[in-house]
């Protein structure tokens, strides 16, 4: 209901926005909301030069998919060795200090020398956004499994690999889960950056700054609706894994 | 008949300047197989860290720990062999409670039905079998106790030794009356020696058959009082009040 009720003062922000543009400038840039929405229609059937809204939407899906998969892999592993094994941790340290502040972005040259324009140099970028929040989130879950749960596991017979298995993975996977919601989002911002900077030739990215360069603005503005949207599916994708796999979290009913 | 002697158990830790903080110092208590044994002492004086050293996590520690079975001796007890419910809170958030309790079961890859019925024995006897699929967050603080002590039981400890501290203290006195006949009740049905920490005076007499008083760090056995009374007893009968006016003076230090 407050939801809706938002929406409907967006919507309308908007429209003002877009009318207020005309008044001034005399002609219509800023497309209004409704012919935005109903530019939608003939993009996801018919598309633009023979190629569907939809299917831009999956081809940037389908590469941050890859980066995000390939990030987890090798997070969460690293992440849990650095967080039981204090050495490794001092030895890492300054090696994820110095790679981490460089911008996903800044990764694109390697990229195109080490893949060529292919979908494994867009999801090695997204790759590198995607990793090291998930590595950070990872391993301060480790150190901060509270010792009492090792120690009874111990204590009724467990293992190293079983305390792992039973215990730490277990207990981290909230950290988990909110490691790869920052990373996802992240992954989106690197894949349509690298589209727009022209790494490729299809993607939403691409298609945003194609529209924009052939002037259609009610298309390049509905290219942005369909981001707002593929980003709510995977907020409520995240709500609904959630309620799924970390039910047992206070407050997660 | 089994014995369990604790002799001149000494432990310090190091502290932060290098130097060396004595926390027990010269303790020594023995206990007879099915007995229950409290110990009572001011907090910080080293009842967690004694019971640690039973446990088996602490290494470093002078002094020995014996179970005596008529001629065989056996010394120290590895992690592993004595049931220990900690201080704090400590049911896996994420398991059910059925999940807990087949902790140490699944380890040790009992089969399926076996482990099924082990799981709803114990929860029979602490009257949760309801509760089979709750999460912890779902429970009381007495059930959560409860559970705890069915997980640490499902696989029998070995030497029949529960190490319990403090287990009680977080619940309101109602709670905790029903939790010390429960235990008393849990006892006697899966044939256990217990050894009790605790803060409560009237827990220990009403529970125990020994109360050991420590003294302040470094902890020292100040003095231990043998409890004849038999089971059930009566919190407001005199000889109880008797005794637990014994420990009152012998532990005014405590409150
Ligand atoms: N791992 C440790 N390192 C250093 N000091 C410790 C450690 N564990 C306990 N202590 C100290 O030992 C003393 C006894 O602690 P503890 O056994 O927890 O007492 P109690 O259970 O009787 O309240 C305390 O002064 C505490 O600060
Ligand atoms: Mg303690």
């Amino acid at each position: 209901m407050y939801y809706a009720i938002g929406l409907g003062i967006l919507l309308g922000l908007w429209e003002r926005v877009s009318l207020l543009q005309e008044w001034i400038a005399g002609v219509k840039i800023i497309p209004d909301p409704i012919s935005t929405m109903l530019a939608l229609g003939p993009l996801v059937s018919k598309g633009m030069y023979g190629v569907t809204l939809l299917e831009h939407v999956f081809t940037s899906f389908g590469r941050v998919l890859l980066g995000f998969l390939y990030a987890i892999l090798l997070a969460v592993p690293l992440g849990l060795f650095l967080g039981l094994n204090k050495r490794g941790r001092l030895i890492l340290e300054p090696v994820v200090d110095f790679i981490r502040p460089i911008p996903p972005i800044a990764w694109v040259p390697i990229a195109i020398i080490l893949f060529g324009i292919s979908i494994i140099s867009h999801a090695f970028i997204i790759f590198i956004g995607a990793f090291f929040p998930l590595l950070q989130n990872v391993a301060d879950g480790v150190r901060h499994v509270k010792p009492v749960y090792r120690d009874v596991a111990q204590s009724l017979g467990a293992n190293r690999s079983q305390i792992i298995w039973r215990v730490v993975l277990p207990a981290i996977g909230p950290n988990i889960l909110t490691g790869a919601k920052v990373s996802i989002g992240i992954g989106w911002m690197c894949v349509i950056a690298a589209e727009m900077i022209g790494v490729s030739d299809a993607g939403v990215g691409y298609f945003i700054n194609d529209m924009k360069n052939i002037g259609n603005y009610t298309f390049m503005m509905a290219g942005m609706v369909a981001l707002a949207i593929i980003g709510l599916a995977i907020l409520f994708f995240f709500y609904a894994l959630e309620h799924y796999a970390i039910k047992w979290v206070e407050g997660i009913k | 008949m089994k014995h369990f002697h604790f002799q001149q158990i000494q432990k310090s830790f190091s502290n932060e300047i290098g130097g060396q903080v004595s926390v027990i110092d010269n303790l020594t208590f023995s206990t007879a197989e099915g007995e229950i044994t409290s110990i009572i002492g001011p907090s910080g004086c080293g009842k967690t860290t004694f019971l640690r050293i039973i446990a088996g996590f602490e290494e470093s520690y002078s002094g020995t720990v014996t179970i005596e079975d008529g001629n065989t001796k056996a010394t120290a007890l590895p992690v592993g062999t004595v049931g220990y419910i900690p201080q704090e809170p400590s049911l896996f958030p994420w398991y059910t409670v059925e999940e807990n309790v087949a902790f140490s079961l699944r380890l040790r890859n009992v089969s399926k039905v076996s482990l099924q019925q082990r799981v709803e024995e114990l929860l029979r006897m602490v009257g949760l079998e309801a509760y089979r699929t709750y999460y912890p967050k779902e429970l009381s603080g007495g059930m959560k106790q409860k559970v705890t002590i069915c997980r640490a039981l499902a696989v029998p400890p070995p030497f029949g030794l529960l190490l319990l501290d403090e287990p009680f203290s977080a619940l309101d006195s109602q709670t905790r009356n029903a939790l010390q006949q429960d235990l008393l009740s849990i006892h006697t049905s899966q044939h256990l020696t217990l050894i009790f920490v605790t803060h409560n005076i009237d827990e220990a007499v009403f529970i125990s058959d020994q109360v050991v008083v420590l003294s302040q760090l470094p902890a020292r056995v100040k003095n231990i009082v043998t409890i004849p009374l038999p089971h059930p007893r009566d919190r407001t009968s005199p000889e109880f009040n008797a005794i637990r006016k014994d420990l009152l003076n012998l532990g005014e230090f405590m409150h």
